[in-house]
């Protein structure tokens, strides 16, 4: 675990010129947020959430997409697979390695969310909630990642099949379920985490009588704070699933040494 | 020990490896010798639990390849023919990784390290990026990596493919080396005079069957029916030609040059002097009598029929 965090580190934080642009919008990142501070009583400021998302949706197929089909590529694999490991101590170290590097981001981009979107203080509930559907949403994404990545031999494959997923899933489907049937759209749109963070921070509006007071749809107006932490679970569940999905990929490829069910012809 | 029973795999109806058996006792350094797609890559993969054997078992120190994977494991190290590092850590990082894995307690990480570095002669690059090495650097580094958990079987699948010959040399040394420690060594490679130099025992295989196994010298003589010799004279060369059929023990002489003809027989070393005394007292006239020697290389193109390729 923490060969894969120095790697991580020394990949996106390094000399690198080329890998340097996740500090750079790291560091936009927090220019919003004293923007934000600056001209804090002039303008109701809810973007920086978005912006972390945003950020999260881009970073972590990043980091992820060649844990295991980027070994399979440099042929480095093998070398894990013949040490006393199980697949799943292998998942679990992969997982964990850049589990840390997501902690690290998150913590970033909270001061830049209670900053610029709770600036006065109130509403931290709302805010730690925000912060919550994030930080689920981006290990239920590296969850996801991490199994494409096991299903893949390439670890660009990954990286596309990742991003094609996302794209399809948080634009294409509720776009074309919104023209299709209003109910399949709201399915689309509770998934997605953009949506999500859009209705929790809505709320503040609503209960403040702010001009976007309109925002809150009927699961908000049902439970606001409910709503944000049902996203928690489901996102952190689902980042769960997938890591047992991985290992199920990873021994459905290899011998599983039952031991018992060996053919003796 | 190592021992292999019956070993099969088997890809629907072709048989990539066919019933091999044998066993290695510590110290044996192994060639694994054969050509491209008989069956060494997928031998030592079942050997290293990466493959599922279609029949058969093999087992290292007691411990069975389908019983106990766990402690298979624990006590090989792997090198495959085509093998990566990882980018982004130096090479005491990358050691210090599998040093972890292999549950080597952290206070004798250390002195493991520092160890398996001097015995590959990378001390040098102890704090060097992986990514920086040489070719050469890189495949004593994987073998580093093989020794830090210091495995009683060592499975090196083509280690000296694309070295210069000074790494080749180092590389051959180091291999001698791990076999005087007491290590059970398995090299798989083309180079047939490199392995009968530093191998104590050798086997052949061809389409997934061991077709010889044993010391160098043993297979030699195996694969030889007899002893050739090779004469040069002056004068009348069907005579002497005729003289040698006459004798004892000679399968065959034929005419192989201008003035020479070669000799297959079933003697001893007696009978090859008597040949040249016989020779002599004839009044054959010989400049050259000298014994035909057989290398791995011969017997390799003797035994094996090129099917494969």
């Amino acid at each position: 675990m923490l060969i894969e965090t120095k790697r991580f580190l020394r990949r996106f934080m390094g000399a690198n010129v080329v890998n340097n642009w996740v500090v750079i919008l790291i560091i936009s990142s927090l220019l919003l947020t004293i923007n934000a501070m600056i001209y804090i009583n002039d303008f109701h400021f809810v973007g920086s959430s978005m912006f972390a998302l945003f950020l999260i949706v881009i970073l972590v197929p990043v980091m992820l997409h060649g844990a295991i089909a980027g070994e399979r590529e440099r042929r480095s694999w093998d070398m894990l697979l013949v040490a006393p490991i199980t697949k799943q101590q292998i998942i679990a170290g992969k997982f964990l390695g850049v589990a840390s590097g997501i902690a690290a981001i998150i913590a970033v981009l909270s001061i830049s969310i209670f900053a610029s979107d709770y600036p006065n203080g109130d509403r931290v509930l709302t805010g730690v909630t925000v912060v919550l559907v994030i930080a689920a949403f981006a290990y239920g994404l590296a969850g996801f990642t991490l199994f494409i990545s096991a299903r893949s031999r390439r670890s660009m494959t990954a990286l596309g099949v990742v991003y094609g997923c996302l794209f399809l899933g948080l634009l294409v489907m509720p776009m074309v379920t919104a023209t299709a049937n209003y109910e399949q759209a709201e399915f689309w749109l509770y998934l997605n985490p953009f949506y999500a963070v859009s209705q929790v921070n809505a709320e503040r509006y609503v209960y403040t009588e702010s001009v976007f007071s309109g925002a809150a749809s009927q699961p908000l107006r049902n439970g606001y704070f409910l709503y944000g932490v049902l996203h928690t679970i489901v996102y952190f569940a689902c980042g769960m699933l997938f890591l047992y999905l991985s290992t199920l990929a990873l021994n459905s490829e290899g011998w599983e040494h039952p031991g018992a069910n060996k053919e003796t012809t | 020990m190592l021992e292999v029973e019956n070993l099969r795999k088997a890809y629907g109806p072709l048989l990539a490896v066919d019933d091999i058996s044998f066993s290695l006792q510590p110290g044996d350094v192994f060639g694994f010798i054969g050509p491209n797609g008989a069956g060494k890559t997928t031998t030592i993969r079942m050997l290293t639990t990466l493959l599922e054997p279609t029949a058969g078992t093999a087992r290292i120190n007691g411990a069975d390849i389908w019983r106990d994977p766990m402690g298979v494991r624990r006590q090989i190290g792997y090198m495959p023919d085509f093998f990566g590092l990882y980018d982004d850590i130096k090479v005491w990082e990358y050691l210090d990784f599998f040093a972890a894995i292999y549950k080597i307690p952290t206070s004798e990480r250390q002195s493991v390290i520092d160890n398996v570095l001097e015995l590959t002669d990378l001390s040098g690059k102890r704090d060097s990026f992986v990514q920086t090495l040489s070719r050469g650097m890189q495949q004593r580094l994987c073998l580093a990596k093989c020794l830090v958990h210091d495995p009683m079987l060592l499975l090196l699948d083509e280690p000296a493919s694309g070295l210069d010959p000074r790494a080749r040399a180092e590389f051959k040394e180091l291999v001698l080396e791990l076999g005087r420690m007491g290590k059970i060594v398995i090299v798989s490679s083309h180079i047939l005079p490199e392995l009968a130099a530093f191998c104590s025992k050798v086997g052949i295989i061809e389409r997934g069957r061991m077709l010889a196994f044993g010391s160098v010298n043993d297979i030699v003589k195996q694969a030889r029916a007899g002893r050739h010799v090779d004469v040069r004279v002056i004068g009348e060369l069907d005579g002497a030609v005729d003289v040698i059929k006459s004798m004892p023990h000679v399968l065959r002489a034929d005419v192989s040059g201008p003035s020479s003809f070669a000799i297959e027989f079933s003697g001893d070393e007696q009978d090859q002097a008597q040949l040249l005394a016989t020779l002599i007292d004839k009044g054959i006239r010989v400049i050259d009598f000298r014994e035909r020697k057989f290398d791995l290389e011969d017997v390799f193109l003797q035994v094996t029929t090129g099917a494969v390729n």
